[in-house]
């Protein structure tokens, strides 16, 4: 059996066993949504230290739109935040998934498929930071986990088909890392999402 | 105008340089406001050894200072001696050392890769020609360069110097003189007397270096011999202090490797298992210094480190110009660029996250890469010929203007309300009001409650070290010895009996709209 496919039945395993842990969560925590009354808030805070400024200048530089640009903009890097995207991936995962962008902004990658799943995948966090797909937990993997995972398997896969067999050793031993990884600090993404 | 800049190539560097400066010290005085410990032990020590030939413990011109229970370099100390003799002892003179250390990594960056485009293909030599000056531009503004160099930060001073050492490589590189080399190999060692972090990335330097000379055969066997001993020379008190029993002080304090930081599921019984999870730790400290919230997003970093509650260390503008140049560099056929680059971006992290990570102070030198990745994804994108991508590139300046005039506004106009408390304001007020005092009424002497006001010591140093006052715990009572003498004590602030003989003198309150109650002046 070529090396290559076994990785991937074992990259395959690994985000099967990180799924299965996931599903204790019950949705992601604040900072993954917007939240107005935040902004709002937020707003008044930085206003309120504007004590001697102009008013034009007070207006101009702390109004809704930039602090509600900023704090989605907060919201949005948590779904590509390194942690979180160790632990919905693993260390062998993240490799697969960096890979995966990698090749899609160096243009790649030719498969129009492929090519949307990239897009799909930048794009489906805006659903959570609104806070548009509902309650249940299963879904929200569906639509913002497992794409993420699907991308780092045709990372691998675009991957393994081109690079030498000493990357695939690598690719091998960041597995191994990832399963210690689960041993060491276990489910990290609990940290991210709430539990009840 | 275009043509006299295009005439003389110096200009843009010139204009980038001056502007870099500008923004490091526009108001340094006061901005950062105050001395925090560290600022005022850097710059009390200067005094000390420019004044009486020694340092605040009384050693003569030492190689390392000993403050707050550890031990300092000595290389900003002695970097600080002349601005304190020029400008006297102040802030701006404390702090002047990073503002021009700050200015000249600008310059030196811009040098470096003008030398390190030399070497590469003439198709990328085209390609790449803008990189130096956009690359000095980036790092001249970005809020990461700007905050270290704004206040009396050894890091600063160390990457510059490192720069420094790089690009004197680049010229030996280039021209094969040896000079070049015994300078490269100097600066390299000033870094490492400048900043603990740069003790573990110059000897990576250093090693690839000599790899270098012995791969690239760039120097006979005569010369890289007696180099090799003249490194070993000019580093030896370096080393012997950092294997002898105070050189470990720092990493104890700082390590990663504590058992704090493991998980609480995880109880090593075997030193086995404890290596094991501990070379996890050592993984996730590396990554954590390319989480995009530590670079983007005001993170769990010590408060001084940020210019504003709404900045990280990079502009958010930054983040498509970011990825778009890492994919270039990737994929750029580079001789040298790319190697040294993505070498200065992946080792600095492994070396620093022996420490607590992420820690931006450390990783300072993640700047130049940064700058440069930054730059060649701006010339990238500026070269795409798209429609809606040069109609997203306009946004996107339009959008870095918005963002770095409010992050000026913020600096300006918010910086001094919101962080003064982690500042030294109220501790250079407090000095100065109890030198009033001491000046007006004869006191016997002044007696400060160090229970809340750690570290005074050092800040009554360096604003009057006539004033010697003695630093006492909460339980300390006026000695019947001095039953009739006046004594001047200062204390965090507490309510004052009413029947007590305690006289409240004043309550010293920051400068800030809140105007926080930081002292309490009581005549005993």
């Amino acid at each position: 059996m070529k090396l290559r496919y076994v990785i991937f039945i074992l990259l395959i395993f690994l985000f099967g066993y990180l799924l299965r842990s996931d599903l204790k969560c019950v949705n992601y925590n604040g900072d993954f949504h917007y939240s107005s009354v935040v902004v709002s808030f937020h707003l008044k805070e930085l206003i309120a230290t504007e004590e001697q400024t102009p008013l034009f200048f007070v207006r101009f530089f702390h109004n809704r739109i930039t602090v509600s640009a900023f704090d989605i903009f907060a919201r949005y890097i948590q779904f590509f935040n390194i942690f979180y995207l160790v632990n919905i991936l693993g260390l062998a995962g993240l490799f697969g998934f960096l890979h995966f962008y990698y090749q899609f902004f160096a243009k790649e990658i030719k498969n129009k498929l492929i090519k949307i799943l990239a897009v799909l995948v930048l794009l489906s966090p805006f659903l959570e930071i609104f806070q548009l797909i509902g309650k249940t937990f299963s879904l929200k993997m569906l639509i913002l986990i497992i794409p993420y995972q699907i991308a780092s398997l045709a990372g691998f896969f675009y991957f393994s088909k081109r690079e030498k067999y000493i990357w695939l050793t690598t690719y091998l031993i960041l597995l191994m890392l990832s399963i210690g990884w689960i041993v060491v600090f276990g489910n990290e993404l609990l940290s991210f999402c709430t539990t009840s | 105008m275009f043509k006299f800049i295009k005439q003389n190539k110096f200009v843009p560097i010139l204009i980038v340089v001056l502007l870099a400066f500008f923004l490091r010290v526009y108001h340094v005085r006061n901005l950062p406001p105050g001395l925090y410990d560290d600022e005022v032990s850097l710059g009390y020590n200067a005094y000390s050894v420019l004044t009486y030939g020694k340092d605040e413990y009384g050693a003569a011109y030492p190689l390392w200072f000993k403050a707050f229970g550890e031990y300092k370099l000595p290389g900003y100390i002695y970097a600080d001696i002349i601005p304190i003799a020029i400008f006297g002892k102040n802030a701006f003179a404390v702090r002047f050392p990073s503002v021009l250390s700050g200015t000249l990594t600008v310059l030196f960056l811009y040098l470096f890769l003008k030398n390190l485009l030399s070497f590469e293909s003439k198709k990328l030599k085209e390609e790449f020609q803008h990189i130096p000056i956009l690359s000095a531009f980036i790092l001249a503004i970005i809020p990461w360069s700007i905050q270290f160099s704004r206040g009396a930060y050894e890091a600063t001073m160390a990457v510059c110097l490192f720069t420094i050492g790089l690009w004197l490589f680049s010229l030996f590189y280039k021209n094969k003189k040896i000079p070049y080399l015994i300078l490269t190999l100097l600066f390299l060692a000033f870094a490492s007397y400048t900043y603990s972090s740069f003790r573990l990335l110059t000897p990576v330097t250093a090693s690839t270096i000599f790899f270098l000379l012995f791969w690239k055969k760039l120097a006979s066997i005569k010369s890289i011999f007696s180099m090799a001993i003249y490194t070993i020379v000019i580093n030896l008190p370096l080393m012997l202090f950092t294997f002898g029993s105070h050189g470990f002080v720092r990493f104890f304090q700082t390590t990663t490797f504590t058992e704090q930081a493991l998980p609480l599921s995880i109880a090593p019984k075997s030193s086995l298992q404890g290596l094991i999870a501990f070379s996890f730790i050592y993984v996730k400290s590396f990554l954590s210094y390319f989480s995009l919230q530590e670079l983007f997003l005001k993170s769990q970093d010590n408060v001084r480190f940020y210019s504003s509650s709404e900045f990280g260390f990079l502009f958010r503008w930054q983040l498509p110009f970011l990825v778009a140049g890492l994919v270039v560099l990737l994929r750029e056929k580079s001789k040298v660029i790319k190697k040294i680059i993505l070498a200065i971006l992946l080792v600095t992290p492994a070396a620093v996250a022996v420490a607590n990570s992420p820690n931006s102070l450390h990783a300072l030198l993640l700047v130049i890469p940064f700058s440069v990745i930054i730059a060649i994804g701006i010339q990238s994108i500026v070269k795409v010929k798209k429609l809606w991508i040069r109609v997203a590139f306009v946004g996107a300046i339009i959008f870095a203007i918005f963002e770095i005039s409010l992050y000026f506004h913020m600096y300006l106009s918010h910086y001094k309300n919101a962080y003064m408390i982690f500042w030294g304001g109220a501790q250079e007020k407090m000095a100065q009001y109890a030198t009033k005092l001491w000046n007006s009424k004869n006191y016997s002497a002044i007696v400060i409650n160090e229970d809340f006001l750690q570290n005074e010591k050092i800040h009554f140093l360096f604003y009057n070290d006539k004033l010697k006052p003695i630093f006492v715990n909460s339980s300390w009572q006026k000695p019947p010895r001095w039953k009739n003498k006046s004594i001047l004590y200062i204390r965090y602030p507490a309510s004052v009996p009413s029947d007590s003989k305690m006289k409240l003198l004043k309550t010293i309150t920051l400068d800030t709209p809140l105007r926080q109650p930081v002292a309490q002046f009581i005549q005993l």
